[in-house]
């Protein structure tokens, strides 16, 4: 009922508005923060027209399309393209919507346990995923906040086991990703594992994040790795890797050259440290990362190794 | 200092909003960036007005009630249902000192007394928030507003919009109704004046067919109060 009254007075309001105010007072308004507004609608707008044309997660394509978006550009670019050709097979790309770390190292890690069916590796990183719980616990999360997203991304884990009757084919295992409703429910589960990461070993991390963004590290958690879309930098890619012990190497796809003037391309690998023993590098069996993101700058897609 | 900024054309929305006072103002996400177009043609227009006035008849139809400050309501997901009852029962076992929810039978809005801090300048003062939960919640936000009166605050506007950024750009699902309540509240103690934010009337001129502050860009530039 009050409603019913708040909306008469207000259709009187708009009636009284429509004859008292000029279309040029709109315009005025309009205009109001206009450099800032420009930026925000751009922002915005690019953000809109990447999700029209690049779904969560892209197709396998070979290498040559990487090089043919930079046809007409920087020469140094097309060298390294030239350079990751040798390693490298394929590419599979991520939507640039500020999750592209997140649901890259989701369906690389997925994937790669589809496809190898390594019970060894399912049984180790169920462990890491109940570390992680009992961090958020003990951090004082209450359950209900994060258990779904760790349900939904233990789920996922079991369907990627073949022989079962939940399984799921490498063909559904795209599609699920491209789906938002699970999508996003795996990336904010890696958000909530990588927030307790960092909390975990906040001493650790603090120089970083202080160099990053100012904050605190509990205020860097909440307003850069909790919410949804906010970016990823080494920061949230060493505390993921540690807190699930999963090795992931980055490889750097920029104009950077070297004074030698060869052309190299950089990549650097995230080792996991045991979470008791910080920097204890040795701690554990150096194995060789099954996870390979490119980065260029704001953005990671996936990398496909010969 | 608080602003909402970048509103909606508002030629279409009042129009509309005159034929039909239930307009539903966020059927289209991508209707919130829009705005250095220039006015709506008329066909534009009508077809808009039809748009929405059948949506409209769709949620009677639905006996859905919609007010002016709800946004598209769609029914609330499993995922969302299900944790929303796991959240009002935390809420039964454990409130949040200060605030009180009475119970109904509907999931998807609360309607939640907040009473002022002891020592603060909203002491034995008791206000109302309402809160409207998206159908994919809690991976989006809730819309949350003071009911009529809104407390005088410098971030809270006249007409019960809220600028805080935990409700907009800073919002995850580690966040939790009792969460909202508990920074709601202290933003209320930590307050040194009474006022309104001083681009209120402006603001809320301009969000009078009804728009939800969802739709407010919101700038951040005060983290004192």
């Amino acid at each position: 009922m009050d409603n019913n009254n708040n909306n008469n007075k207000k259709e009187e309001e708009a009636v009284s508005e429509e004859v008292a105010f000029p279309m040029s007072e709109f315009d005025g308004w309009n205009n109001f923060g206009d450099d800032d507004d420009d930026i925000i609608n751009q922002k915005s707008s690019i953000h809109a027209d990447e999700a029209k044309k690049v779904p969560f997660l892209g197709d396998k394509e070979p290498l040559s399309s990487l090089a043919a978006e930079y046809q007409s550009g920087s020469p140094i670019l097309l060298e390294k393209i030239k350079v990751l050709e040798v390693q490298y097979a394929a590419i599979r790309r991520t939507r640039g919507d500020g999750n592209c770390f997140f649901r890259g190292f989701m369906f690389s890690y997925l994937e790669h346990i589809l496809e190898s069916q390594d019970h060894a590796e399912i049984d180790r990183i169920k462990k890491s995923v109940e570390k992680s719980r009992s961090a958020l616990q003990s951090l004082g999360y209450p359950d209900l906040t994060f258990e779904d997203f760790f349900a939904l991304f233990l789920e996922e884990l079991d369907c990627v086991i073949q022989g079962k009757e939940t399984s799921i084919s490498h063909e559904e295992l795209v599609l699920r990703s491209r789906d938002q409703s699970v999508s996003d429910y795996v990336v904010m589960f890696f958000r909530f594992v990588t927030s307790a990461a960092i909390q975990k070993r906040s001493e650790f991390f603090e120089p970083f994040i202080l160099g990053l963004s100012n904050t605190t590290v509990e205020q860097f958690c909440k307003s850069s790795v909790e919410p949804m879309g906010e970016e990823s930098d080494h920061v949230h890619i060493t505390a993921l890797s540690d807190a699930l012990g999963v090795p992931i190497r980055v490889v750097y796809l920029d104009r950077s050259s070297c004074d030698t003037g060869g052309v190299s391309v950089n990549h650097h690998d995230f080792m996991p440290v045991d979470g008791d023993l910080p920097n204890a590098t040795d701690s554990s069996e150096k194995k060789n990362p099954f996870i390979t993101l490119l980065y260029r700058p704001g953005h990671y897609d996936i990398l496909y190794p010969k | 200092m608080c602003s909402g900024v970048g509103l909606i054309s508002r030629i279409s929305l009042s129009t509309l909003f005159f034929f039909h006072p239930f307009v539903i103002t966020n059927c289209e996400p991508n209707l919130t960036l829009h705005f250095h177009s220039p006015n709506p043609t008329l066909p534009s227009l009508f077809s808009s007005l039809l748009f929405s006035l059948s949506l409209s008849l769709s949620l009677y139809a639905q006996k859905i009630m919609t007010s002016s400050s709800a946004s598209s309501r769609k029914n609330l997901s499993k995922i969302a249902c299900n944790r929303l009852q796991k959240e009002l029962v935390e809420w039964q076992v454990n409130p949040p000192s200060g605030f009180n929810h009475k119970v109904t039978d509907n999931l998807q809005r609360w309607v939640i007394e907040v009473i002022g801090a002891p020592g603060t300048l909203y002491a034995n003062e008791t206000y109302q928030l309402q809160v409207d939960f998206p159908e994919n919640y809690p991976m989006e936000a809730p819309q949350v507003i003071f009911l009529n009166p809104a407390p005088l605050h410098p971030h809270i506007y006249s007409n019960g919009h809220i600028c805080l950024d935990i409700l907009y750009d800073s919002w995850s699902p580690a966040m939790t109704v009792s969460s909202i309540c508990i920074s709601i509240l202290s933003m209320l103690s930590s307050s040194t004046v009474k006022q309104r934010p001083e681009d209120n009337d402006r603001y809320v001129k301009n969000c009078r067919n009804g728009r939800s502050p969802k739709e407010t860009r919101w700038w951040f530039h005060d983290d004192k109060v």
